[in-house]
């Protein structure tokens, strides 16, 4: 096949495009995954550690009431309108943080939307409330509000990382004086299987000292099997990192 | 042109495919772990020859094997009340056991053993496994040979390649205490084992005796003692009767450690003038003079390696602590907390001093990093505690408490958890020496045991 410019245009004559068509291709596509790439670094990292909350604002109560305690605003999303019974929690709570829309209180809500609210509400309700509470960074690239599915996909995920997180530091231990009081860290990785089998537990970094990175394993051993698996469409498997970290207190 | 359409759609599915994995993982975070003993279950041992035998040596066994885990205060054992396992088949190998029935009652590892009284009724074998219920396999097999009474040969060798697997070091039930004791009026040495027993006497006389210390290898004594008249330094074998004077200067002449290598010992004299530190070489007997100030030197401690030494001096006007280059270059100060810090000593792994210092007007012991950091309080209460001495892993400090006219010596782990009584007595005891390990068993070969720790 052959293409002609404009007469007399630098295109003209009978050049034989495909192998600039598929460069170009390529480059195109590189480039639009290294854009899809850069969000994803850095990795998200969900830690379930203590929540400090600080005042930043001095507040007058009367305004509280009328405006939703919506910890920080989203892009697109409008600070007017506020949520009669979203649960209003004395510590900053990220958990509310999964961008939906908010809707005026004063309108009818749909019956679709008013469950999928009820869904979510009860979604989060669910995970731990006693210390330490959750703070849970979103994921990067969910910036504009979601769909309604996708954020109780996110809700349940949240609640079985926060499962995983708490079975596993509540089994890690070791006994005093025999891993040295120094900033040790190792990152494992492991995958839970559809009903919470744990397979393929395989060290990512070690920490350099046998004891600590025994310890990490037995954590993990004494922690299994998990919970099985939200109940969600694909996925037979769940691909976790965990990392383990001890500071340098005696 | 569709064939040019068909590969671009397959390279662009491929790449678009390719971030979504990477895309996927989600990391947790977890820190702080639980400092926590280790659950062990003990099973009682089973006995192989004619049943009769077995009474009471099966839970003599077991029993001693829970103490001695639990003296060095890493393990819990676990209640038998709470085992599931059932008593009559009594399973010892991986195969056959249930590793349920143990993480069930949460138990980490599961202690089994078999033992044979041997021909004569005096001596049994007994061979021991140590099982890891987490992992579901048999870590270790020791056979155990000796006479039937004796836990040192029955169960110590055992613990000490159970600890020498899980933790990296090996026990030190092959060690002693040497204690200084005035009884009426003759001085004794005494020396009694980690467990509080195997009482017994290195030397005893009418003289004075102070600082003794044991040689790197555990088999002399170096000490001080008036027996002829002054305060001279001798060295004798433990088990031999001979003393050789090393030193007899005018003065005092105070018996400080050897070095780390067995070839040096440390002393203090006062021929010159007035107490400083030296150090002679015990071949040639060649002396060298390390400190050199109007103050009092005394107390050297060497640290493990051999090129520091820490001791106490006077110079800042009352006793404090300074370390000092093994040539006596170097002069630090390392205390600098409280009116009076004095008995250093350097443990064996290296990173931490002890010493003694007056608080609120009693005497405690304090540890802190060579470079004067982290000051931990072991000991506390309205009691003098003096003297700490380190074992020779470094895991626990043994010192003197006076408490009014009672003497002890105790046994804490080297942060002040643990504390128990050694040794107890109405009589003035005082300046506790740990020994290094005393059995030859203690000199690794490169032995392939079942071990599978080390396979990771």
């Amino acid at each position: 096949m052959t293409l002609q410019g404009p007469i007399g245009g630098p295109g003209y004559g009978d050049v034989r495009p495909r192998p600039m068509f598929f460069l170009s291709f390529i480059l195109h596509a590189l480039i639009l995954s290294v854009i899809l790439f850069i969000p994803a670094f850095p990795t998200p990292k969900w830690t379930f550690g203590p929540v400090y909350s600080v005042q930043l604002v001095d507040r007058m109560p009367s305004l509280a009431r009328n405006e939703a305690e919506i910890p920080f605003v989203g892009q697109g999303q409008d600070t007017r309108q506020s949520v009669r019974s979203v649960p209003m929690r004395k510590t900053a709570d990220f958990r509310d943080l999964t961008p939906i829309r908010r809707i005026n209180p004063g309108r009818q809500p749909s019956v679709e939307v008013q469950q999928a609210l009820d869904a979510i509400r009860k979604g989060s309700q669910r995970p731990v409330r006693q210390t330490p509470t959750a703070p849970v960074v979103t994921p990067a690239g969910s910036g504009p509000a979601m769909s309604v599915n996708e954020s109780e996909r996110e809700q349940r995920m949240q609640s079985y990382y926060s499962q995983v997180w708490k079975r596993i530091k509540k089994k890690w231990t070791y006994p005093p004086g025999v891993v040295p009081p120094e900033n040790l860290e190792a990152v494992v990785d492991l995958q839970v299987l559809r009903n919470g089998a744990v397979v393929n537990v395989k060290f990512e970094r070690r920490s350099g000292n046998r004891y600590f990175d025994e310890s990490v394993l037995r954590a993990i051993g004494k922690a299994s099997p998990m919970p099985p698996l939200p109940d969600m469409p694909g996925d037979n498997s769940m691909d976790i990192g965990i990392r383990f970290h001890a500071s340098d207190l005696p | 042109m569709y064939r040019a359409i068909k590969w671009m759609i397959l390279i662009a599915l491929v790449i678009i495919s390719f971030s979504g994995w990477v895309w996927g993982r989600v990391y947790l975070d977890i820190d702080s772990p639980t400092l926590q003993k280790i659950p062990i279950a003990v099973t009682d041992v089973l006995t192989l020859t004619n049943e009769q035998w077995g009474k009471g040596t099966d839970t003599w066994l077991s029993g001693n094997l829970s103490a001695a885990l639990e003296l060095t205060g890493l393990f819990q054992s676990i209640p038998k009340e709470a085992f599931l396992e059932d008593q009559k088949p009594r399973p010892f190998s991986v195969d056959t056991i249930h590793f349920e029935d143990w993480s069930a009652i949460g138990a980490e590892y599961v202690i089994k053993g078999r033992f044979n009284v041997l021909p004569g009724g005096r001596e049994m074998v007994v061979t021991w496994r140590l099982f890891d219920a987490v992992e579901r396999k048999m870590v270790l097999e020791k056979q155990c040979r000796g006479r039937t009474d004796n836990r040192g040969d029955l169960v110590y060798p055992f613990v000490d390649d159970l600890l020498n697997a899980l933790t990296g070091e090996r026990g030190i039930f092959d060690t002693r205490v040497a204690i200084v004791q005035k009884k009426g009026s003759t001085w004794r040495v005494i020396s009694i084992a980690f467990d509080g027993t195997g009482l017994a006497s290195l030397m005893a006389g009418d003289a004075l005796v102070i600082t003794p210390r044991w040689s790197p290898d555990g088999k002399q004594l170096a000490y001080t003692s008036y027996q002829d008249g002054q305060p001279a330094l001798y060295i004798r074998t433990i088990n031999g009767r001979q003393a050789r004077k090393i030193a007899s200067f005018p003065g005092i002449n105070l018996a400080g450690p050897w070095s780390p290598d067995g070839r040096k010992l440390l002393m203090t004299l006062s021929k010159d003038g007035n107490e400083e530190i030296y150090v002679m070489e015990l071949k040639s007997g060649r002396l060298d003079r390390l400190t050199n100030h109007p103050a009092i030197d005394v107390s050297p401690t060497w640290s493990p390696d051999g090129r520091s030494i820490a001791f106490v001096s006077s110079r800042s006007g009352a006793p404090q602590i300074y370390v000092m280059n093994s040539d006596g270059s170097n002069i630090r100060r390392l205390t600098f907390d409280g009116p009076y810090n004095s008995s250093p000593a350097w443990s064996p792994r290296g990173n931490r001093i002890a010493y003694e210092g007056r608080k609120d007007g009693f005497f405690q012991i304090f540890t802190l990093e060579t470079d004067g950091s982290k000051l931990v309080q072991v000991t506390s209460g309205s009691k003098n505690h003096e003297s700490p001495t380190w074992s020779p892993d470094g895991r626990y400090l043994a010192f003197g408490v006076r408490d009014g006219g009672a003497y002890s010596i105790c046994v804490s782990n080297s942060g002040g958890t643990g504390l128990r009584v050694l040794y107890e007595s109405k009589d003035p005891c005082r300046s506790p020496i740990w020994s290094p390990r005393l059995s030859s068993s203690h000199i690794l070969e490169a032995q392939p045991s079942i071990s599978s720790l080390l396979t990771r």
